[in-house]
């Protein structure tokens, strides 16, 4: 039958003329700019444009910022007001005003630019076939479908990137502030009239009042802080000066985060912040000396608290500090009170969840690879267990003159501090057994012989770099307790079997000894990144009989 | 005439709605929840102990003595994909995004779908925990099969003469003489704890306490399906384990019980509700019959009487009417004779005008 046949090479021969054009206009379109079509689905530069009080009838806008940074050519002017204040990096606007018809604002100005890039003759002719969709083609932009997402990374403006921009020439110093160029980023702002004047020592983190959403009329985090970066980075690179990035990867792409140089010795920063500090479960001690010893007698012991030797950790003072550069007690008092969320001062210091607690961030610390492999097994912390490692002040027993006044406090804070061990002893490797033959089991295997001795100088490598290990280990013995646990700290701690039954104790909870040497064994490997050791490798540990 | 198959199936609907409307008010009265045997065993698996290694499934074969599977069970490449329970296969390991694993088998309900549906009671709910299956009561209908929410219950297809339902059977044998079932003595992680199932929901909490945040704040198992002595703790919401988490928390024959409670009342009272269909249909018949004859008989009786009436009416009209015309036809003669009486006068005695009118009419009154 020639009839079908006939039929089917017209269809083909129509299909790939049709592809061949579609193809052709593809490529003619590909000059230049390269179409939207051809962006990475995931891109730090694309920009949920989804208006305030707009009916949402159409899918909201993913804009591409870089596609279109590049079509004008890198000025920032062509969409954002340019005025003797600087640049503010709204869309054709200064700032938000309620009765703006943001609809018809985004429509006039995206439509007639796209207009003007493709008008006759082009305005730019060599960039002509990249402009974008024009009136009625709605669902060019707004489309659900267009696989398009941002994948913004915030930028963490840590401790050396505040020194770069601190000890930059390209940011003035003035006499008129102590030579420093701190008044040029940081104010203090009026929330009503937004004035703002910098007042030296009283520099804060921006997030305090530029809150990520906006507190009244104080714009949100990341407004301010593209009105002010940015702004500048532009301004300096007009000058042709060393600047940042003005562009949206510069600051939030993986990559170019990974690139920025990292200061290697990096001053303290100044903000009248003490050295140490005497953290007290009292409230403020008054003029009468029967209530003071009171209050003193009834409290918890101080904690002697380092706070020089925070600074260096890698943390900025809003890790802590999170809502203000204040004393924890102003908000946090013992009780808790309304400035402080209600959660009292033992809460603010203790709880393990919280980033901002003590507890919480030596929490988030032993997670790390080197650590996780004991900790990983460990009961979540316990309050009760090892108060003193930090309550090491003994204020019942000192003279109240010690505990009244600022200096007295941060000195007997800095003598507690200087009485603690900086290292310890680490333990006799003749008293570490190297290898421990584990038949206790044996049966369908050959008994295991672990090398213990290779397992601890391993644990002993990861922890001798960490000071959060040196301050709370105590000694190497709490090593032997990552996996000789619940009984005493003992250089000839007991055996595995000795508490461990054949099957798991569901009164205790306790796991039954081949639960334990497994979940011990395996959990440190998988949590410690051991690949060597996979778990269903059983030959590895012992030999098939 | 007999009952139609309408009225016959609207006669067997209403009485099944009837008794299971009694069934679901008793229930409805009643704060009975069946928790399950008392100190029945149940077995907690804690995912985020289980490493993936098939022990627990070479064990559940060596001790159903279950065929060999095409592959070994150290060949770990199984678990690239999904599998499920068959005749062969009482228990297997499925992996999950993220180096999780989920052993799969029978989770041996409190009360379980497959007892209930089983119309010859070949499963029942035994006081170790374990969902017994009893092969010489089978007939093979696999309802079980149908009615089980995971999917467990298995059929010896090719076995032709002496086919049977294979599950997993907790070791029920091994825990009579005491011992642990096959996979939970294996496990070398200790991901199967085996125990009293009140104290395994202990322990499971337990295990939540002591690591917060750690676990999913929900034992699988402990309500799902009317609760299971199977339970399930889990780092991951436990449908990304691929378990199911539409079965709420009713058993099966709770939601179950009410249309097949009825089944029974609509059997026994089977010939009860025929007869009585049937002599109610029939009384039916009998009374229409007896009325149609009625009516046929007024009817007949009543058109006769009309006919007679009709006769009657018509008869008298019939002598009226002749009557008339005699009459009529006598005065046109008598007329006529009287006319020929008079001509005949008249021409006899042409001057007597005066004339007796009484003379002539002697023969006129003749009757």
């Amino acid at each position: 039958m020639p009839k079908p046949r006939m039929f089917l090479l017209l269809t083909t021969a129509f299909t790939l003329c049709v592809a061949s054009v579609f193809f052709a206009s593809a490529a003619v379109q590909g000059t230049g700019l390269g179409t939207p079509d051809a962006l990475p689905p995931l891109s730090p530069d694309v920009i949920t444009i989804d208006l305030p009080g707009t009916a949402k009838e159409m899918d909201p806008v993913r804009f591409s910022h870089g596609l279109h940074a590049r079509a004008v050519e890198g000025r920032c002017d062509a969409c954002h007001v340019k005025d003797h204040q600087g640049i503010s990096f709204r869309f054709k606007r200064k700032k938000n005003d309620p009765g703006t018809d943001y609809k018809a604002l985004y429509h006039t100005e995206c439509l007639a630019c796209h207009a003007e890039m493709k008008g006759s003759p082009p305005a730019r002719p060599e960039t002509r076939a990249g402009t974008g969709p024009m009136e009625a083609q709605c669902r060019s932009c707004h489309n659900a479908d267009i696989p398009r997402s941002s994948a913004l990374l915030p930028l963490d403006f840590d401790r050396s990137l505040h020194f770069k921009h601190e000890s930059t020439p390209d940011i003035p110093t003035s006499p008129e502030h102590n030579n420093t160029n701190c008044y040029v980023c940081h104010h203090q702002g009026d929330e009503t009239t937004l004035e703002t004047a910098y007042q030296a020592g009283k520099e804060s983190a921006c997030v305090y009042c530029h809150t990520p959403q906006g507190k009244g009329k104080v714009r949100n985090a990341r407004m301010a802080a593209h009105d002010s970066c940015v702004a500048c980075h532009v301004e300096l690179k007009e000058s042709r000066k060393a600047a940042g990035p003005v562009d949206c990867k510069g600051c939030h792409d993986a990559k170019a985060q990974a690139q920025i140089e990292k200061m290697d010795e990096i001053p303290r920063l100044e903000r009248n912040q003490p050295d140490t500090v005497l953290m007290t479960g009292w409230a403020p001690l008054g003029s009468d000396a029967d209530q003071n010893k009171k209050a003193v007698q009834a409290a918890m012991n101080p904690v002697a608290f380092d706070h020089k030797f925070h600074e260096t950790r890698d943390i900025s003072c809003k890790t802590c500090h999170h809502a203000a550069l204040q004393d924890c007690k102003s908000c946090h008092t013992v009780d808790g009170k309304k400035e402080g969320n209600f959660v009292p001062l033992a809460d603010a210091m203790h709880n393990a969840q919280a980033d901002m607690s003590c507890v919480g961030c030596h929490t988030q610390r032993v997670m790390d690879k080197e650590c996780i492999g004991c900790h990983a097994q460990m009961p979540a912390p316990q309050q009760d267990q090892n108060c003193a490692v930090c309550h090491s002040v003994n204020a019942k027993a000192r003279p109240m003159a010690d505990l009244m006044d600022k200096a007295a406090t941060e000195k007997l804070a800095q003598d507690t501090i200087s009485m603690r061990r900086t290292s310890y002893a680490a333990l006799d490797p003749v008293k570490i057994p190297e290898t421990v033959v584990i038949d206790a089991l044996e049966k369908e295997y050959k008994p295991s012989v672990f090398p213990h001795g290779k397992v601890v100088k391993a644990l002993m490598k990861g922890t001798e770099n960490s000071d959060l290990a040196q301050a709370f280990h105590g000694s190497d013995l709490t090593l032997c307790m990552g996996c000789h646990h619940n009984s005493p700290a003992s250089e000839t701690p007991p055996q595995c079997a000795s508490c461990h039954g054949k099957t798991p104790d569901l009164n205790t909870g306790k796991p039954g000894l081949k639960g334990a040497y497994h979940g011990q064994c395996i959990t440190c490997h998988e949590k410690m990144e051991i690949e060597s050791l996979p778990a269903t490798d059983c030959i590895k540990c012992h030999e098939k009989k | 005439m007999a009952i139609s198959r309408r009225k016959f199936l609207g006669c067997l609907t209403a009485a099944a709605l009837g008794s299971s409307a009694v069934g679901s008010s008793v229930q409805a009265a009643s704060n009975k929840v069946f928790k399950g045997h008392p100190d029945s065993f149940g077995v907690l698996h804690d995912t985020t102990r289980c490493i993936g290694c098939r022990q627990c499934e070479a064990a559940c074969n060596q001790v159903n003595q279950l065929e060999a599977p095409e592959k070994p069970f150290d060949d770990l490449t199984v678990l690239n994909e999904r599998r499920r329970t068959d005749e062969a296969v009482y228990t297997v390991v499925n992996a999950a995004p993220g180096k999780r694993f989920v052993k799969t088998q029978c989770n041996h309900c409190l009360e379980p779908a497959c007892a209930s549906a089983c119309f010859v009671k070949a499963f029942y709910k035994d006081k170790t925990g374990a969902v017994v299956y009893d092969e010489d009561l089978c007939v093979g209908c696999r309802y079980c099969m149908v009615a089980c929410a995971f999917d467990i219950p298995a059929y010896t297809y090719d076995d032709p003469l002496t086919p049977k339902v294979t599950k997993c059977t907790l070791c029920r044998p091994r825990i009579l003489e005491g011992k642990l079932p096959g996979c939970v003595e294996i496990c070398p992680k200790e991901a199967l704890t085996f125990g009293n199932r009140e104290d395994l929901i202990k322990e499971a909490r337990r295990r939540m306490a002591r690591k917060p945040g750690k676990y999913v704040d929900h034992i699988y198992g402990e309500k799902e399906m009317g609760g299971t002595s199977w339970l399930y703790i889990s780092d991951v919401p436990f449908d990304e384990l691929g378990m199911r988490t539409d079965l709420g928390e009713k058993s099966a024959p709770e939601l179950t019980a009410g249309a097949l409670g009825a089944v029974p009342i609509v059997v026994g009272l089977w010939p009860v509700f025929l007869t009585g269909a049937y002599a109610i249909a029939k009384r039916k018949d009998k009374v229409a019959r007896e009325e149609q004859q009625d009516a046929v008989q007024s009817a007949v009786a009543q058109t006769t009487e009309e006919l007679n009436d009709q006769m009657t009416k018509l008869s008298d009209r019939l002598t009226k009417e002749k009557e008339k015309a005699v009459a009529a036809a006598e005065q046109k003669g008598r007329n006529e004779m009287k006319a020929e009486l008079e001509a005949a006068a008249q021409a006899a005695e042409p001057e007597d005008t005066d004339h007796d009118p009484k003379a002539p009419e002697g023969p006129g009154k003749e009757e």
